[in-house]
């Protein structure tokens, strides 16, 4: 009974120190966002002063819909997951030598919002063909909006890789198979699940599972 | 904790640091990126045209003395970082003496900072999970979290900050425990 209430007591001072621990930790991650996106910002003021009119509302245009608004990373991952489900759906289709299409389908707001991102990206993509000089003026902009992008996904994945330890760890026995496995599938770039899987699972990533962390130019 | 979950946090520990590291290095290498917009502006003809030759010779000479250096060694990183602080220090200073080129100059000097911040966030964060690890184990091993305990984990989370942004987290979740006084690093933001 005693070694019971020894161990209750345990968990509840562990569980404590963790929920403070992580609040105060994801305030500061949220306020390095913060100044990743305030950076951002501040190089897209720099590139309106020597890009035209034209080129700078492009950029903009690019920058509202990889950013969009507070869901959009949220949306970002989304579309990659439906889109890669997609895949898959067709790769299993052909592998049972049923039609390709069968039974894919992507969903209509995930399916605007990839079209209008990969429309306004063609548009950048144009006007860098079109005046070779521009190319060197848009890659400030680019490569910090994008980096901003990859320092947001790593942040997140070790925070919410670190919760689910600390919830796991309080809970009891922890199934560190089944969590380090999860965390793994969180890994979204080549060179975050190089480091990952090999030094927590003992293997190789996935093939083909990866984006880079960067860039789109 | 069972010894197979001990090695699992040690080695997830371990991934935090390689991962917020990368964070952190992309973020000291994205200041030469910033850097070359000082390039690209001195080539735009359009936009130099409308700046004294005092302001542009100003500028051009700020910029050949603009030296960063090597963040791939921890040695000659922290020159670097050094480096990056005198540039900021610099560029300010030119925005003063040169009111003219402050809105072409002023962005550049911000970006720069804010850059230096997020270097700082992902190396403090890096420290502050160690931090926790190690108090936390204390903690499940002596069953108990009161305010001496609390005291000393959070002074040792205070040590590892270096922003106000930081302890202002820190101070909203541990309302009760002393902070420290701000440190002189900060004075470089505007």
């Amino acid at each position: 009974m005693g070694a019971a209430a020894d161990l209750d007591k345990n968990v509840e001072s562990t569980r404590e120190l963790d929920e403070k621990f992580l609040k105060c930790i994801k305030g500061i991650a949220m306020a390095s966002m913060d100044n990743a996106k305030s950076c951002t910002d501040k190089v897209f003021d720099i590139s309106s002063n020597f890009l035209n009119r034209d080129a700078t509302v492009v950029l903009e245009q690019f920058k509202g819909l990889y950013f969009g608004d507070a869901k959009s990373q949220e949306k970002k991952e989304a579309m990659n997951r439906d889109v890669d489900d997609m895949i898959s759906q067709i790769q299993a289709n052909l592998d049972e030598g049923k039609d390709a299409e069968e039974g894919v389908e992507e969903a209509e707001s995930l399916k605007t919002q990839r079209l209008a991102l990969s429309a306004v990206q063609k548009k950048l993509e144009g006007l860098i063909t079109l005046d070779k000089g521009i190319k060197e003026k848009v890659l400030p902009a680019l490569s910090t909006m994008q980096f901003e992008d990859a320092v947001r996904q790593r942040v997140t994945h070790i925070l919410d890789a670190w919760e689910l330890v600390a919830t796991s760890l309080v809970a009891g026995e922890m199934d560190v198979t089944a969590v380090a496995e999860k965390i793994g599938e969180s890994m979204s770039s080549v060179a975050e699940a190089e480091v990952y899987f090999p030094l927590i699972l003992n293997r190789d990533p996935p093939e083909g599972a990866y984006s880079g962390d960067a860039f789109l130019f | 904790m069972t010894p197979e979950a001990h090695l699992f946090t040690s080695n997830l520990e371990k991934f935090t640091e390689s991962s917020l590291g990368w964070c952190a290095k992309e973020a000291e290498e994205a200041t030469s990126t910033i850097l070359q917009s000082i390039d690209i502006l001195l080539e735009d003809t359009k936009r130099v045209s409308q700046v004294s030759e005092e302001s542009l010779d100003a500028m051009r000479k700020l910029r050949g003395d603009m030296k960063l250096g090597d963040f791939s060694s921890p040695e000659e990183g922290v020159n670097a970082r050094r480096n990056i602080a005198k540039i900021i220090q610099d560029l300010k200073g030119l925005c003063n003496d040169h009111d003219e080129i402050r809105d072409m100059v002023g962005p550049i000097v911000q970006a720069l900072q804010f850059q230096d911040r997020l270097r700082q966030n992902f190396e403090n964060m890096t420290k502050m999970i160690s931090v926790w690890l190690e108090h936390r184990e204390k903690v499940s091993r002596l069953g108990s979290f009161d305010k001496d305990a609390e005291a000393t984990f959070v002074s040792a989370l205070y040590d590892c900050s270096t922003m106000d942004d930081e302890r202002d987290q820190i101070e909203q979740v541990f309302p009760e425990c002393k902070r420290p006084e701000a440190v002189a690093d900060d004075a470089l933001f505007f």
